[in-house]
């Protein structure tokens, strides 16, 4: 392939990624978008749930989030199951001091303690230990809105609905950060990629589940390998492949903070796209058109993400390549070394940002691994 | 000015989250513990 090719292969991966297809999928719900038939009935026929939160240290968060997760109403029947995942902190503790202080046996409040060994194996045990038909995935560091359970649970009033993903409202959605130098960019990628999910919800499925708020049926949970990077993408795609639908339920809301340090989301962020690559070995099938039912969107989606940053270095080497041949290519030159020129900006600032004394004190939280 | 800030900063992120591909299959390879 010559230059030209290079240049125009890439910018076609490039725009299809984040501008062709986002308007493709926005169309295909609109034109032809399936809606959930959701439940309506009395309390008799709400299912069962239980709650899953795995934890690591989590002894000064658990007791608030055991408080949100009981305040919330939901007319059937609801336990929780806390994994203490190695922790070597008070967390048990924590926990089995709050359900005696609230009066709570272990019908509806019970911690299990599993040896340090990563997240898919502490919540293998928490889904062995849970008795719910529906599983609601949580951590210990969000709070859910006040109608997340039922507006989750009401959802598999379709048989077809596989699993359900509530929306995670960041902070920095709402207005930037004093001393933020990623909250900006990572509010509106998160909007952007919510809706996205959104459409890709209406057309048939997403691609997978924000990990801080995602309910799954029990019967379609297959355990984990325990080296899974992406817990919230695995099972909900196991469902996809079985011929169910993962939807996007926005009134389910689970609130949480933005990472405002640079590092701690650039480390979030490497963890996500190694598990999309992970991914790709564990389940090959998605990549099969007649098996998987949303290939088109996984290809579009998630494989054209990780495409991306090649495709990136190629059009901008082609375009130096080129420049010298076409005012074309010189302008393609010139707006590409403008943005890495504001990108170049943007980590000067992210790198004063950093070293004022004191400036991340108390507010660089790990962002949660949904906002990917 | 604050415009452009704004723009920096996004271009930055933008990037960093791209790359992010880049250095996620690294770390895969290498074995590294990347979860958590």
């Amino acid at each position: 392939m010559d230059m030209v090719g290079v240049f125009w292969s890439s910018a076609c991966v490039i725009l299809y990624v984040y501008l062709g297809y986002p308007l493709l999928i926005a169309a295909w719900a609109r034109l032809g978008g399936k809606p959930v038939r959701k439940a309506t009935g009395g309390a008799a026929t709400w299912p069962s749930i239980s709650i899953v939160v795995a934890a690591r240290n989590e002894a000064s968060r658990l007791p608030a989030r055991l408080a949100n997760l009981l305040a919330l109403p939901y007319p059937g029947h609801r336990d929780i199951v806390v994994v203490s995942d190695g922790s070597s902190d008070d967390s048990v503790t924590a926990v089995n001091e709050f359900a005696r202080a609230h009066d709570l046996d272990t019908d509806v409040l019970r911690v299990i303690e599993v040896p340090s060994g990563g997240k898919p194996r502490a919540l293998n045990a928490g889904v062995g230990a849970a008795r719910g038909e529906i599983l609601v995935f949580a951590d210990a560091r969000q709070q859910f809105g006040e109608q997340t359970l039922v507006e989750l649970a009401s959802n598999f009033g379709d048989e077809l609905v596989g699993g359900v993903t509530g929306e995670l409202i960041l902070d920095c959605e709402k207005a930037a950060t004093t001393d933020s130098s990623v909250g900006d960019g990572v509010g509106l990628y998160w909007k952007y990629e919510k809706w996205l999910r959104r459409n890709e919800s209406a057309v048939w499925s997403t691609l997978g589940a924000t990990g801080a708020i995602y309910a799954l049926r029990r019967r379609l949970w297959q355990p984990l390998p325990p080296e899974t990077l992406l817990d919230d993408v695995l099972a909900p795609m196991t469902a996809v492949l079985q011929g169910y639908r993962i939807v996007f339920e926005e009134r389910a809301v689970a609130y949480d903070r933005t990472s405002q340090d640079a590092a701690a989301e650039s480390r979030r962020k490497t963890r996500t796209l190694a598990g999309n690559y992970q991914i790709l070995v564990q389940q090959p099938r998605l990549l099969v058109p007649f098996r998987n039912p949303v290939w088109l969107q996984y290809l579009s989606h998630k494989v054209g993400r990780l495409l991306v940053p090649w495709t990136l270095v190629g059009a901008l080497l082609s375009s130096v390549w080129l420049a010298s041949s076409s005012w074309f290519y010189a302008a393609a030159l010139t707006v590409q070394v403008g943005f890495y020129g504001l990108a170049g900006l943007g980590a000067v600032m992210e790198w004063r940002t950093r070293r004022k004394p004191g400036a991340f004190e108390g507010i660089s939280v790990p962002l949660s691994k949904g906002a990917r | 000015m604050e415009h452009i800030n704004k723009l920096a900063r996004v271009a930055f992120t933008f990037m960093m989250m791209n790359y992010a591909a880049v250095a996620g299959l690294v770390a895969l390879r290498r074995g590294q513990n990347v979860w958590r």
